[in-house]
C-alpha cells in the first residue's frame, strides 16, 4: 500500500493506494499521526478509491484511528469507496462510526 | 467455466506444515490455487477475502494460540503482531490444512472450503453469543466478514475445522 497526503484548508486528505492489511499498518499509523501532529486538520477524509482490498486488521486500524482522531478532535470520512469496500465497512456496521461515501 | 481441463479440477488440498506457515507465503499458494477454478474476478476477490481470514484464524488462534484479547490495550495491535510473529518463528509443529471443493455437476452452485488446523480449537458457540454487532470493538471482525459473503460458516471437531460454503449461483454485484 502507499499513501499520499493532500491538504485543502481544515481538511487533509489521505489517500490510499492498494492493498488495505495488516502489513500496511505502520506505515498507515505513522503517516496519520503524523498529519495529525504536524497539521491538526478537522477533518481528515480518508480517500479508497484506489483500495480494491482490505482485511479485517484493516477495520480494526480503522477503529483505532477513530479512537485516537475523536481525542484530537478530529473527524474521520472514508471517501470514495469501492462496491465491495461498502459492502464490508456496511457489514461490520461501520457507517455507525465514519460518514462513508 | 470454460472447457479447459482445469474445470474439471473440483478438489484441491492444501497443506501448511510448520516450515510452510513460517515461509509466510501460504496466502499467495492459495490464491493461485483459488484461479484453478476459473469463477468470476468479483468471485476470486471475495474468496481471497474468506481464504484470508480463515487463515488468519487458523494460525492465530489455532496454531499459535494467540488471544485476541491483547489488542484490547493500547498499543495492543502491534504488541499482538509482535508475539504472532515470535510464536511463529518458534513453531516447531502444527498444520493447516485447507481443502476446496466444488459442489455438484457444472454449473457447479458452490465452493465448500474447509480448513482444518492442528490447535485446540476454540467455542463457536460461545462466540456466537457473545458476538455483537457494536462496530468499535478492537477484534473479532475475521468472522463476520466472512459471514457477510458466504451462505453457511459453521464449525466442527471443537472449533478447529471450520467448514465455509461459497454460492456460486449469486448474481454478480451491481
Amino acid at each position: 500500500m502507499e499513501l499520499m497526503i493532500d491538504r485543502a484548508g481544515e481538511t487533509a486528505t489521505l489517500r490510499l493506494n492498494g492493498d488495505f492489511t495488516m502489513e500496511s499498518q505502520l506505515l498507515f499509523r505513522e503517516t496519520y499521526r503524523q498529519l495529525f501532529d504536524e497539521h491538526s486538520p478537522k477533518i481528515l477524509a480518508l480517500d479508497l478509491a484506489r483500495t480494491e482490498y482490505l482485511d479485517s486488521s484493516a477495520l480494526g486500524m480503522l477503529v483505532v484511528l477513530r479512537n485516537e482522531a475523536e481525542q484530537a478532535g478530529i473527524t474521520v470520512r472514508l471517501t470514495n469507496c469501492r462496491p465491495f469496500i461498502i459492502k464490508l465497512l456496511r457489514g461490520a456496521n461501520f457507517d455507525r462510526l465514519f460518514r462513508i461515501s | 467455466m470454460g472447457g479447459s481441463p482445469l474445470s474439471s479440477v473440483a478438489v484441491r488440498t492444501l497443506r501448511f506444515n510448520a516450515a510452510d506457515l513460517q515461509a509466510e507465503d501460504c496466502l499467495a499458494r492459495l490464491q493461485s490455487t483459488l484461479a484453478c477454478f476459473e469463477l468470476e474476478p468479483w468471485q476470486l476477490q471475495e474468496l481471497k477475502l474468506i481464504v484470508a481470514e480463515l487463515f488468519s484464524n487458523a494460525l492465530e488462534h489455532g496454531v499459535l494460540g494467540l488471544n485476541s484479547q491483547i489488542k484490547h490495550v493500547t498499543q495492543g495491535f502491534a504488541q499482538y503482531l509482535h508475539v504472532r510473529k515470535e510464536r511463529l518463528l518458534d513453531l516447531e509443529s502444527g498444520y493447516i490444512e485447507f481443502q476446496l471443493q466444488l459442489e455438484g455437476e457444472p454449473p457447479f452452485s458452490a465452493l465448500r472450503i474447509q480448513v482444518k488446523d492442528s490447535g485446540g480449537g476454540f467455542d463457536f458457540a460461545r462466540w456466537k453469543e457473545t458476538h455483537d454487532s457494536a462496530p468499535e470493538r478492537l477484534h473479532g471482525r475475521g468472522l463476520l466478514l466472512i459471514s457477510l459473503l458466504v451462505a453457511e460458516l459453521r464449525f466442527e471437531e471443537a472449533g478447529s475445522l471450520a467448514v465455509v460454503v461459497y454460492p456460486l449461483s449469486t448474481p454478480a454485484p451491481e
